[in-house]
């Protein structure tokens, strides 16, 4: 009974060490787990088939260092399918960090694929994250907007930008964000231009996504970490969305033991009670 | 910049007007010396309990004003602040204000020395309390969880809008034994305060707290106003549902209505 | 009409050289000269035209809003004027900036001249602000005045930036990990029939998120009734019927509650807080 009633009050500390102790495990030997895809993922799949050839996508990204787990294998999947498809898309950085390390995944996955810079992608560079300031002078007039790419070059001479010249030549945005910009990109861009956008969030603001999603304001949606493995495996490649899917799963499963043993420790304190003559 | 199209500007103005109505409807009720009921929020209540805690302890208050920068949300925070701040300085307590925005820095700083002055204890007011840490969001977390260990604050209150750092905060401030109050409208960041807070409160509560904490017959009217406004919202709600049904999602009549 | 359009446009062209300084001593002597007309204003008057500025600066943004097409034969004159104003409100903003900079040197530097226990972090304080901004400056200096960017430079600037301030920033985040797993723990405790709902549909959602969970049914069949049955179906249900519905109704109530509260700002009538305080 002792034992039990130490259930209800596990030191922390306990708990943090096996946390630590399942992430690395499953990260270190992870074991493949069949992913279903959702609907909000194979939305985001159908919108980058849907892309026609003429038009290019622009890949929108807000996340820095500290959520990169989860918005980088995003950002590669979504990159990936766009290379696939052989559809153009500019990286549009919002965040400093985030500039750095979408390109460098664009630069792999590039030269994995094929792909040159200039012709089948391009970095618009760092912006401050004045999103609706900015975004309705790019749905006006895309290179008077942006100017010159990362390299300090203008994008008008870049050959994947010839006819590039308002939103109507952007067949898809993907808004890849730890953060609440997507309102800015349905106000100013979906909302009055119809240009579809999907949408790839950390894990914590999925149930928040569901709105715009269930209105059709958003065509899918990236449900952070496991959202990334499902989109891997419709596009055949392993990449970290599944290995680290198995180490969420384990995080997951030790939360609910932990509040399991929580709940027996406060039924065993419950029966403890009458006898020690205290009430609740 | 782009323009609402009519149904989204007969629509502000309702709701606009009925809030409105409602505040000079409350000034007139409250001329003749009635008032108006406004239901008990706990979270609210408990601001002067968390103050006198950290007055009996001897301990300081913090208060964090959100990570935004300066909208309604923060002003909203800052009216909070201004209320918490005047409970303290007749106490004679401090209340440290570590902000993540330069702007509401700039304004956390004269409400608290304005609302020490007002209540006349403008030499407990210290210039150090209201810091501006950092705007980069880890690094103001980083911050905050420093004062909260250092300064073994007793109550901490947390106003305006977060994110991702919600958590670290209000599971420092439990760790360090602080009584714990928050209020926000990011609804992704709810679910975290309530799991560690002591109080939580939500959604249009957070706007309604300067209503509730001052009484004032303005606010209280603004509140009724707000009732009205989602009345209209509900009623618009029912409305198009019943469309819908009876002529379809993809119809023409819903499509006109909603000018899409 | 033309008057303001022509000022708007006076105001943000490009200026280099002596027209630039002297605009910009303009712009100081015209900042002064109002504050101390301000500081010169009694209580009650200064509060007017607080009240004043404040309307007109609201009515400017809900009329260039809300102006569509013509009115009266009279097109929307004040659309150019958004894009010069959201310029002037970042340079105020770029500021306080400034104040926000002033506070922190000041707390730290009587920290240290004091000798206050922990001064050591107010002087770690002062050499991260210093090599963080001559890493980033010095390049960029060296680049303006047209040589090639010092390599050791770049090479602190990696480690500063790369090597140091992403790993604290993903550290930090990372915390939120370890927090989540001791307040679920704490809060999630079937002291009610609400408490217990709760923490069973926090079950559903966590299990219907992750592979392991969709594992546990993949055997049931993925059409027909039985399929509503599968977990990730039952996560899907929940967060797309009674959460998608609570978010809309919280995001209602938030929209009204805020835009009261721009309202009551609009036409001075949030007295009671901070607004009226003399």
């Amino acid at each position: 009974m002792i034992i039990l009633r130490a259930l209800l009050n596990i030191d922390r500390r306990i708990m943090y060490g096996l946390l630590c102790l399942t992430i690395v495990v499953m990260l270190k030997w992870p074991v493949k787990q069949p992913l279903s895809t959702t609907h909000a993922v194979k939305g985001v799949y159908d919108a980058v088939e849907a892309i026609p050839h003429d038009k290019i996508a622009i890949v929108s990204i807000v996340w820095s260092s500290s959520t990169m787990a989860e918005n980088g294998p995003q950002t590669e999947a979504i990159m990936r399918h766009l290379f696939k498809r052989g559809i153009r898309f500019a990286i549009l950085p919002w965040d400093q960090q985030g500039a750095t390390l979408a390109k460098d995944i664009a630069e792999k996955v590039s030269a994995e694929m094929g792909k040159t810079y200039g012709v089948d992608w391009c970095d618009w560079g760092y912006r401050p994250a004045y999103l609706y300031q900015i975004l309705p002078a790019l749905a006006k007039d895309i290179p008077a907007t942006i100017k010159k790419d990362y390299r300090g070059e203008d994008v008008r001479k870049l050959p994947m930008m010839r006819g590039v010249k308002t939103i109507h030549d952007v067949g898809l945005v993907a808004d890849i964000t730890p953060s609440g910009t997507l309102d800015a990109w349905i106000s100013q861009i979906q909302g009055v231009y119809k240009t579809p956008i999907v949408f790839a969030p950390t894990l914590v603001m999925v149930p928040e996504a569901y709105n715009p999603l269930d209105a059709g304001q958003i065509k899918g949606m990236l449900p952070g970490l496991p959202g990334a493995g499902q989109y891997e495996q419709m596009l055949n490649y392993v990449g970290f969305g599944q290995k680290g899917s198995g180490a969420l799963s384990g995080s997951f499963i030790l939360i609910i033991v932990l509040i399991i043993l929580g709940n027996v420790g406060l039924v065993a304190s419950r029966r403890r009670r009458p006898e020690d003559g205290g009430g609740d | 910049m782009e323009h609402p199209t009519w149904q989204i500007t007969i629509l502000t103005f309702a709701l606009s007007l009925s809030v409105l109505i409602g505040i000079f409807y409350n000034r007139w009720l409250s001329g003749r010396g009635r008032s108006l009921f406004i239901r008990r929020i706990p979270g609210l209540s408990a601001l002067d309990e968390a103050v006198g805690r950290a007055t009996e302890m001897g301990r300081p208050v913090l208060f964090v004003p959100g990570i935004g920068s300066l909208d309604i949300v923060s002003l909203q925070a800052l009216a909070i602040l201004s209320h918490v701040t005047r409970i303290a300085a007749r106490y004679g307590s401090r209340v440290i204000v570590p902000s993540a925005d330069s702007i509401v820095f700039t304004l956390a700083e004269e409400v608290s020395r304005e609302a020490y002055t007002a209540e006349d204890a403008a030499d407990h007011y210290d210039p150090e309390d209201v810091r501006y840490l950092s705007d980069n969001q880890f690094a103001f977390a980083s911050g905050v969880v420093g004062i909260l260990n250092r300064e073994k604050v007793a109550s901490a209150c947390y106003f305006g809008s977060f994110f991702a750092e919600s958590l670290i905060l209000a599971e420092t401030g439990h760790q360090v034994g602080a009584i714990q109050v928050a209020g926000t409208p990011s609804t992704t960041q709810i679910p975290f305060f309530l799991a560690a807070c002591d109080y939580t409160i939500i959604g249009d509560e957070f706007f309604a707290a300067s209503a509730y904490l001052s009484r004032e017959p303005t606010l209280l009217g603004s509140l009724v106003g707000q009732d009205v406004a989602k009345g209209i919202i509900i009623a618009l709600v029912i409305a198009g549902t019943a469309i819908a049904t009876v002529f379809g999602v993809q119809s023409g009549v819903l499509k006109g209505l909603l000018g899409l | 009409m033309d008057f303001i359009l022509y000022l708007g446009k006076w105001l943000a062209s490009p200026r280099h050289g002596l027209a630039l300084w002297l605009l910009i001593a303009g712009g100081l002597a015209l900042g002064v000269a109002i504050f101390l007309l301000l500081r010169a204003t009694p209580g009650r008057y200064r509060k007017l035209i607080v009240m004043a500025v404040t309307f007109l600066a609201g009515l400017f943004y809900i009329a260039e809003f809300f102006w569509s097409g013509t009115i009266f034969g009279v097109e929307n004159f004040l659309s150019p004027a958004v894009q010069p104003l959201g310029d002037v409100i970042m340079v105020v903003g770029s500021f306080t900036l400034l104040l926000g900079v002033v506070n922190l040197v000041a707390i730290h530097a009587k920290a240290i001249r004091a000798v206050r226990p922990g001064w050591h972090n107010s002087l770690a304080f002062f050499i991260a602000m210093v090599a963080i901004m001559a890493a980033g400056l010095i390049p960029y200096l060296q680049e303006q005045s047209g040589q090639k960017g010092s390599q050791s430079w770049t090479a602190v600037y990696q480690i500063l930036f790369n090597g140091m301030l992403a790993p604290l920033g993903a550290t930090m985040f990372s915390l939120v990990a370890f927090y989540i797993v001791s307040a679920s723990y704490r809060a999630f405790r079937i002291r009610s029939g609400e408490a217990t709902l709760m923490m069973l549909a926090a079950f559903l959602v966590m299990l219907g998120m992750v592979p392991i969970g969709i594992y546990l049914t993949h055997w049931l069949p993925e059409t027909g009734a039985l399929s509503n049955l599968r977990l990730e179906r039952i996560t899907q249900w929940i967060l797309t019927g009674p959460n998608a519905a609570a978010q809309r109704a919280i995001a209602f109530g938030i929209a009204v509650g805020g835009l009261a509260m721009a309202l009551r700002i609009w036409l001075s009538l949030e007295k009671g807080s901070f607004f009226d305080k003399q």
